[in-house]
């Protein structure tokens, strides 16, 4: 079921993070929300590179589509044949973590070793309680990956945990 | 004041502060402890015992002090403080205020305001200690490449070591398994505040320099303010710039004592004796003065001496805490006199780096492996301290012993040696030494009391750290939520659900009454989007779902929707649901709130074990889907205006059929589901609509009076249907044919998860407990849920009572008034009967009844 794009209908839409405030930019942390992605799980080969977007492997023959907000909104995403895509992407948002001190803040309550994920590569773990996916797009710089209903508790936790990098 | 005018290694004599103990202002320097700032202000008491109350004085300078243990009422900072606080390892800092302690701290009145925070640290070398065995470890790590090595260091400066991150004020509290360690980093050693940081610590291999502690010997009034461990005498004045005494006798069982002995005459110390245990020399008691009752005289086999410091030193063994922590064993050495690192823990990730030297190695004379004279009158044993921290003496161990007590563990807790904060540093081996003489064992076989985590204590708001508060567990919520806001939530697992939807003027039970005949009447409108969703694509999928669902799923055509109920291989429920088929390979579970993360877990655990050649892909689909149920005899119109699209008539849209379609202009899918028994729809919309949706669905629904619901009315309406709640009516101990839903289980299948257990006789039983709805007998008194059903007249007071079953569900709101579900033994054969339902032992009578209370002919499915 595709509906055609239509400023109302994007006007309808409304982000995890909408009304929260959440948000930090200072000299060694810039913490913001990416919403509205276009977010597919697919299984079997791994798909193509997405333009302004990225493809997280989650697990063996397990990836992640993280596109732009589509031209099309749509129940099920496009894919590439042989593909088998699963749309997701209501069920997260994105928040994006930049800076020297981006890593030590996910270090403060996410225990997985985050020093050794190369750029390009995501790890799945917990970040203060919530489930994440964690992929790095630069030695700085992290696309953190967080279920629609964990996203406020989570952007509460971050900013607490970045008041020392304010 | 006893400060030196030079000298001290840790102290910066540029930058003075003040300390306040017991309102008494003493001056320090940054780098001292809060125990080196009473020793050079002369504060001869530093505590007392906790049951004689005798005041006691500083023994050591680190972590094995048993007297100098304070209340810290501020750490400088606003909403501080912490209670049992070791003088010996609290830096000292401007605005630090402290009160001295008779071994028991107090509980703060206050919030903890401290600040915490966890850091997780990751590396492939950890190496505990900055010492030289440490530092030439963590050389060595570096040098051979090892990658990432992180030197943990309790000093207040670490070592610098070219290539490794050395991370200062550190103190390795627990070593565990697969290289874990926790670790705390004390934040405010030079401001103040009380920051810390809890570390957890991930090494591929870990190396314990945790270097040596030493230990006193026993004597008829060893408690006196005044004595000390001599290398902890000798330290303060190589630290510190501080004099422990000015007149000395050094009382020793190794060549350590001398070395001390020579370090405080050299400092100034005017040491008039050394005596030596090697040589024959026993401490026999103690003078003290009437006002502290420091020492003033000691006498020993060899005569008496006029001292206001006895330094004494019955060995330097080992610190193996963490060690022991990880696994590893110990053994007795008389090469040192002490317990030492055996067998290293399993696993091979921990290695011991030591630079003990023995006796053998220097040169010198053996240990002597002295505790305690064995020849003491009661009188002189009851004078004889083995554990200051707890004020146990000699006669409690001789009274463990007359008592028929073997064990070094067993002694421990009759005594309470060692059980204290400071984890019988000073006590432990002198305790397991003097039982050994008592019993005439070696040392080595009656053996040393174990070490368990924290190494030190620990503040539970430091375990907490950031995660107080709201922060504490994940809040869940829908993107619905700040539309319901407003009402008062229930706590289902992590999520916020609104309960009711209470009018200003209205009760939440009124507001229950009226959400019910609003839906049973109406048209009613719920947030749904908690429900559990699974995505299930691939060939097989009919074949997995016909192995963990009971009933038959592989028929179930394209546009279709089917209720469920899963097993697990006990044959007890496990969760319900509806599953619809969206396509020839796909199809989308729902999973009840709580169970999302279960039954995919169960999915995929089925798929990767027993049936990996099935051709099915499970996504979850959980948070995904906003819902929104629209329920009552109205909700067709509703629907209707909501969709003019679609044909939502009872021919065109049957019950338990779905499509997609433009929702308020949205896409969405459309269901015909129902959990009360009305007729009733569920929208759901990919999440980041579902405000919309529900903005959309209270605009549709105005003109026909619909009523947003809580949990607790939908749980009624459920309740008069008797749909089961999984894990509020079952409990693991539940058959689909205890619930009354025999139908679904399957005949035709040749397996299915569960059916074995099914066949079994047990299941099969007539009186197993079976689900039964109840009705108060005078037809208004409320049946509390959780309540014990007994024969109606029971006895209360005989005992036992026979139980019948209990109440799983109750609710004030039936259409009929209050009524209750219960698992009740045979209950099917029983209704009609009267039985009393029992809550804090009153009895309330109740007839069984059928479980479905409201429409049995299920004749409003449909609409009315």
């Amino acid at each position: 079921m595709t509906v055609p794009e239509s400023t109302a209908l994007l006007e309808l839409r409304r982000s995890p993070l909408a009304g929260s405030a959440f948000g930090l930019s200072s000299p060694g942390l810039t913490m913001v929300e990416d919403p509205f992605r276009q977010l597919v799980e697919v299984r079997g080969e791994r798909p193509a590179d997405v333009d302004r977007g990225h493809v997280w492997g989650l697990g063996p023959g397990w990836w992640l589509v993280d596109g732009p907000p589509s031209e099309v909104v749509a129940l099920e995403a496009p894919l590439a044949p042989g593909n088998r895509g699963v749309d997701v992407s209501g069920q997260r948002t994105v928040v994006t973590l930049t800076g020297a001190h981006a890593l030590t803040v996910l270090a403060h309550g996410c225990p997985v070793d985050l020093e050794v994920v190369a750029v390009g590569d995501a790890v799945q773990g917990v970040l203060a309680g919530c489930q994440v996916v964690l992929g790095r797009v630069a030695d700085d710089g992290w696309r953190c990956y967080v279920r629609a209903s964990y996203a406020r508790h989570l952007a509460a936790w971050l900013t607490d945990a970045a008041t020392p990098y304010r | 004041m006893s400060r030196l005018p030079t000298g001290g290694s840790r102290i910066d004599r540029t930058r003075p502060l003040t300390v306040t103990v017991d309102g008494v202002e003493l001056t320090a320097y940054a780098g001292d402890t809060l125990a080196s700032a009473m020793l050079a202000n002369d504060l001869d008491v530093v505590g007392a015992g906790i049951y004689t109350g005798r005041p006691r004085g500083l023994v050591g300078i680190g972590r094995e002090e048993p007297n100098a243990w304070v209340q810290v009422l501020d750490h400088g900072g606003p909403g501080t403080g912490e209670p049992m606080v070791q003088a010996t390892t609290q830096p000292a800092y401007d605005g630090l205020t402290v009160e001295r302690l008779a071994g028991r701290g107090r509980l703060l009145p206050h919030t903890d305001e401290t600040r915490y925070d966890v850091l997780h640290l990751h590396c492939e070398v950890a190496v505990v200690g900055g010492g030289e065995a440490g530092v030439a470890a963590a050389r060595a790590a570096v040098a051979a490449g090892e990658g990432r090595v992180i030197v943990l260091d309790d000093a207040p400066t670490a070592p610098v070591v070219d290539g490794a991150r050395c991370l200062p004020d550190t103190t390795v509290v627990g070593a565990h398994a697969h290289g874990r360690l926790v670790a705390v980093q004390r934040l405010d050693s030079a401001d103040g505040g009380g920051a810390r940081r809890l570390l957890q610590v991930q090494a591929r291999r870990v190396v314990l320099a945790t270097g040596s502690e030493e230990r006193p010997m026993a004597f008829p009034g060893n408690d006196r303010p005044g004595v000390m461990l001599a290398g902890a005498a000798a330290a303060y004045v190589e630290r510190y710039g501080v004099l422990p005494g000015r007149r000395a006798v050094v009382w020793t069982a190794h060549d350590g004592g001398h070395a001390a002995a020579a370090a405080l005459a050299e400092a100034g110390v005017d040491v008039v004796a050394v005596l030596d245990v090697r040589d024959g020399d026993v401490v026999t008691g103690t003078d003290g003065g009437s006002d502290t009752g420091r020492v003033t005289a000691v006498h020993t086999t060899s005569g008496t001496v006029e001292v206001d410091l006895l330094a004494v030193s019955g060995a330097v063994t080992p610190e193996t805490r963490l060690w022991t922590h990880a696994g590893g064993t110990t053994r007795w050495s008389d090469d040192v006199a002490g317990f030492v690192p055996d067998a290293p823990p399993q696993g091979g990730r921990f290695s011991w780096a030591g630079t003990e030297r023995t006796a053998a190695d220097t040169g010198g004379r053996a240990p002597a492996a002295w505790f305690c004279a064995t020849d003491l009158t009661d009188e002189q044993a009851a004078g004889t301290y083995l554990d200051l921290h707890r004020d146990a003496t000699l006669a409690d161990v001789r009274h463990a012993v007359e008592a028929g007590l073997r064990s070094v563990e067993h002694v421990k807790r009759h005594t309470t040696i060692g059980t204290g904060a400071d984890q019988g540093r000073c006590s432990g081996v002198l305790a397991a030494g003097v039982l050994a003489q008592l019993l005439g064992e070696p040392l080595g076989r009656v053996g040393a009391t174990g070490a368990r985590p924290p190494l030190v204590p620990v503040p539970f708001g430091l375990l907490a750290a950031r995660n107080r508060g709201v922060l504490s567990d994940p809040v869940r919520v829908t993107p619905i939520h700040d539309r319901v806001a407003h009402a008062p939530m229930e706590d289902v697992g992590q999520w916020k659900r609104p309960y009711a939807f209470p009018s200003v003027d209205e009760s939440l039970d009124e507001a229950v009454v009226r959400e019910c005949r609003a839906v049973r009447t109406g048209v009613g409108m719920m947030d749904a989007s908690t429900l559990g969703a699974i995505h299930l694509r691939g060939a097989d999928v009919g074949v997995l779902l016909d192995m963990v669902y009971t009933n038959l799923f592989s028929t179930l055509a394209v546009g279709k929707v089917r209720y469920g109920v899963m097993c697990g291989p006990d044959g007890m429920v496990v969760d319900d649901g509806t599953t619809m088929r969206l396509s020839e390979t796909d199809w989308l579970m729902s999973t009840t709130t709580g169970n999302a993360a279960a039954v995919l877990d169960t999915l995929e655990e089925w798929l990767l074990t027993e049936w990996p050649h099935l051709d099915v892909v499970c996504t979850s689909q959980t948070d995904h889907w906003s819902t929104v149920a629209i329920a009552g005899p109205l909700s067709r119109d509703v629907v209707a205006a909501l969709a003019p699209d679609e044909d939502v008539s009872a021919e065109g849209f049957g019950f338990m059929t779905h499509r997609e379609a433009v929702v308020a202009g949205m896409p969405a899918r459309l269901a015909r589901v129902s959990f009360s028994g009305e007729l009733a729809f569920e929208v759901s919309v990919p999440a980041w609509y579902g405000a919309a949706l529900w903005d959309a669905v209270a605009q549709a629904g105005a003109p026909h009076g619909i009523t947003p619901y809580g949990t607790e009315t939908m749980h009624v309406l459920r309740a008069e249907k008797a749909f089961p709640i999984v894990g509020q009516d079952t409990d693991g101990t539940v058959t689909p044919a205890d619930l009354g839903l025999g139908w679904a289980l399957s005949r035709k299948k040749t397996d299915y998860v569960g059916k074995r257990s099914h066949a079994r006789p047990d299941a099969q039983r007539p009186d197993r407990r079976h689900l039964v709805g109840l009705a108060p007998v005078d037809g208004t008194s409320l049946i509390a849920e959780g309540s014990q059903l007994v024969a109606h007249g029971a006895d209360l007071s005989a005992t036992p009572v026979p139980m019948l079953g209990h109440v799983t569900s109750a609710y004030a709101a039936g259409v009929e008034g209050p009524f209750a579900l219960a698992l009740l033994d045979g209950g099917r054969d029983r209704i009609g009967e009267v039985l009393d339902a029992v809550d804090d032992l009153v009895g309330t009578p109740v007839r069984v009844t059928a479980p479905v209370s409201y429409d049995p002919e299920g004749a409003r499915r449909d609409g009315a």
